[in-house]
């Protein structure tokens, strides 16, 4: 059976940092975003990367590479790509079995954005690996929304963005989850709460169903501020090595393979700024505030409280 | 599954009758290639698919497989084992036409595939479909003067209607157009040519190899030879013999009751290489028409571009 970590976060949560983190201890492997098992055979995977916002295959063809053609290069991503396309018939979970086999006795981790917003895929991700591990990787509401703006104006720097773009669905979510005595905005302007709150209410609807020697959670704020102490908390739920040699390994992100910029073909597969700067920096803690306005939103509004109590449970 | 790393398969691409079965043999004759009888594997996505393209062929086109798989999982060739090929095909209908092509490579490994089904040239989708699953894969382009192969249509159309009637597949190509009610071979010649053509110019030249025929059978040896070391393989003497012995093939001769073809007729019943000296001319009437008519000018054109004269 295989053993893998999921680590289950919204997009724009630190989870392509701490993936790389956890991928560099000695019994761990990190996986780029492998997006997977949104789709059940790898043609089906084929044609939701055609139709996708965002390069989604990137992350799986540079895996493929590295582990079964030995480096990435422009002719090992473009025989990856034939590998796979081999492969159309296969389940998505054989392929995640594959790459598990490659690169066993290490414990592969994935941590695709796209498995939390589909709570049937998170069902389904169970059903195949009932001996997996889950890490929930929690963010500051405040911290996930600046992010998400930040990075919706980067993005804008590239050109106009598509409405069907990733980034516009996380920062405009719908409101249909959200109580009665919200539905007077417009339905679709921006504030990335709404995201924020739907995906991580996945996360924990989904979580009731796991046992607790399956699941951990993690503020990533106080991951990346003292990461030595969350990262030995990790290893020792995972029952790995906690001595200071596999702890230092784990404070390398730019060591992983994955931690750079790939080539022609899959350039990506992982959140731009972690490929542009994959080094860790200590972080000092912010102590951010559940009150108050929002600096995206020009109505001097705060957080819905549904959005507040979520994040008190967190412990924000 | 997770076989090791196979080296991709070597491509023949060129229209029916024009010597692929032979030159595919002796390839594969090469102790580091392992020549395959045609599979017709990359005209489906997927082998059910493929099974229900045999069904509603009109030739044996399932045979040239069967008679692979027989050989290389069953160790023999004979009714039994075809049989046995047939449940193991139907048992995998879900892979896809790559994915079993990769088994076959597995299977022999760590020679090099050679695969020269016709049916690859008459379709750019086919062949792309093929690249698409081996980005690695070579390809020689196997030309032959469209005399020679005009005369080669002509030549199995009367030897078929000897025994019956003449299969669909080969009136096709002796009438490719409908602009005339003469037997006009020329143009399947020229449009299955320039898919191969068309599907080349997005191939890396490193991948790819032009081959006339005439000049390969004129002197094989030092073509052969030009081959094997653009393959990075072998290119001692003993290797080049090797490959001047077609006949030696597995695949050399017809196949049991249940799977009688796989390669053309002609070579089947007379596998041997025999160096021959042609000279074709591109002028003058063809031998196929009765109003004593020539090549057209796109015919003509398009050959010179292989050098034909």
């Amino acid at each position: 059976m295989v053993d893998a970590l999921f680590i289950l976060a919204p997009p724009r949560s630190f989870t392509t940092i701490v993936c790389a983190m956890l991928g560099q201890h000695p019994q761990m492997y990190g996986l780029p975003e492998l997006h997977l098992f949104g789709a059940r055979t790898i043609g089906e995977w084929f044609q939701q990367c055609a139709h996708a916002s965002f390069d989604m295959d990137h992350g799986l063809v540079r895996v493929i590479a590295e582990l079964f053609f030995g480096e990435q290069t422009e002719k090992s991503i473009a025989r990856a790509r034939g590998w796979l396309m081999r492969r159309s018939h296969c389940t998505t979970e054989m392929i995640f079995e594959l790459v598990a086999e490659k690169v066993h006795p290490l414990i592969p981790i994935d941590k695709s954005p796209s498995l939390v917003y589909n709570p049937q895929c998170l069902q389904y991700v169970r059903a195949l690996f009932p001996d997996a591990r889950y890490i929930y990787l929690t963010r500051h509401p405040r911290g996930h929304g600046e992010s998400v703006m930040r990075y919706l104006e980067e993005r804008a720097k590239l050109g106009p963005i598509p409405p069907g773009h990733w980034l516009v669905g996380l920062a405009s979510y719908p409101y249909s989850f959200l109580s009665e005595n919200h539905m007077t905005h417009e339905r679709r302007d921006v504030d990335p709460q709404r995201g924020w709150y739907a995906l991580n209410q996945n996360i924990c609807e989904f979580l009731e169903s796991i046992p607790d020697e399956q699941k951990l959670r993690i503020r990533g704020e106080d991951l990346l501020s003292r990461p030595a102490d969350a990262l030995g908390k990790i290893v020792r739920w995972m029952q790995l090595r906690d001595d200071p040699v596999a702890i230092e390994e784990m404070m390398h992100p730019e060591r992983s393979p994955y931690a750079g910029f790939g080539p022609l073909g899959a350039r990506f597969g992982n959140d731009r700024s972690f490929l542009r700067s994959p080094t860790m920096r200590p972080v000092r803690p912010i102590v951010q505030n559940l009150e108050g306005p929002l600096s995206w939103r020009e109505d001097g509004r705060g957080f819905l409280p549904e959005v507040k109590e979520l994040a008190r449970q967190f412990g924000y | 599954m997770n076989q090791c790393v196979i080296s991709d398969p070597l491509f023949i691409l060129a229209p029916p009758r024009s010597l692929t079965s032979v030159v595919c043999a002796m390839l594969g004759q090469h102790p580091q290639m392992y020549g395959l009888p045609e599979t017709h594997l990359f005209s489906a996505a997927f082998i059910g698919e493929w099974w229900d393209l045999c069904e509603r062929s009109n030739f044996e086109m399932a045979d040239g497989l069967l008679r692979a798989i027989a050989e290389l999982y069953f160790g023999e060739q004979t009714e039994t084992t075809v049989r046995r090929a047939v449940g193991w095909l139907r048992r995998r209908a879900h892979y896809t036409t790559g994915y079993l092509l990769e088994i076959l490579a597995n299977r022999v490994h760590p020679h090099i595939l050679v695969e020269a089904s016709p049916s690859m040239a008459s379709d750019l989708g086919i062949l792309e479909r093929a690249y698409s699953m081996f980005p690695d894969a070579k390809f020689i382009h196997l030309v032959q003067h469209p005399r020679g192969y005009g005369e080669a249509v002509i030549e199995a159309i009367n030897d078929a209607k000897v025994h019956g009637p003449v299969p669909q597949w080969l009136l096709q190509l002796a009438s490719y157009s409908n602009l005339t009610t003469n037997s006009e071979p020329s143009i399947s010649w020229r449009v299955l040519h320039l898919n191969i053509s068309e599907f080349l110019k997005s191939i890396h030249r490193d991948q790819k190899m032009l081959i006339r025929a005439e000049d390969l059978f004129a002197e094989p040896s030092p073509g052969l030879k030009r081959i094997a070391a653009w393959m990075g393989l072998r290119t001692d003497d003993d290797a080049v013999e090797s490959m001047k012995h077609p006949e030696q093939s597995v695949y050399a001769c017809f196949g049991p009751q249940n799977a009688v073809y796989g390669n053309d007729a002609f070579f089947l019943k007379d596998p041997a290489l025999r160096p021959k000296q042609a000279c074709y001319s591109l002028d003058g009437p063809l031998s196929w028409r009765h109003d004593g008519q020539g090549f057209l000018p796109e015919v003509k054109d398009f050959a010179q571009q292989f050098g034909y004269e």
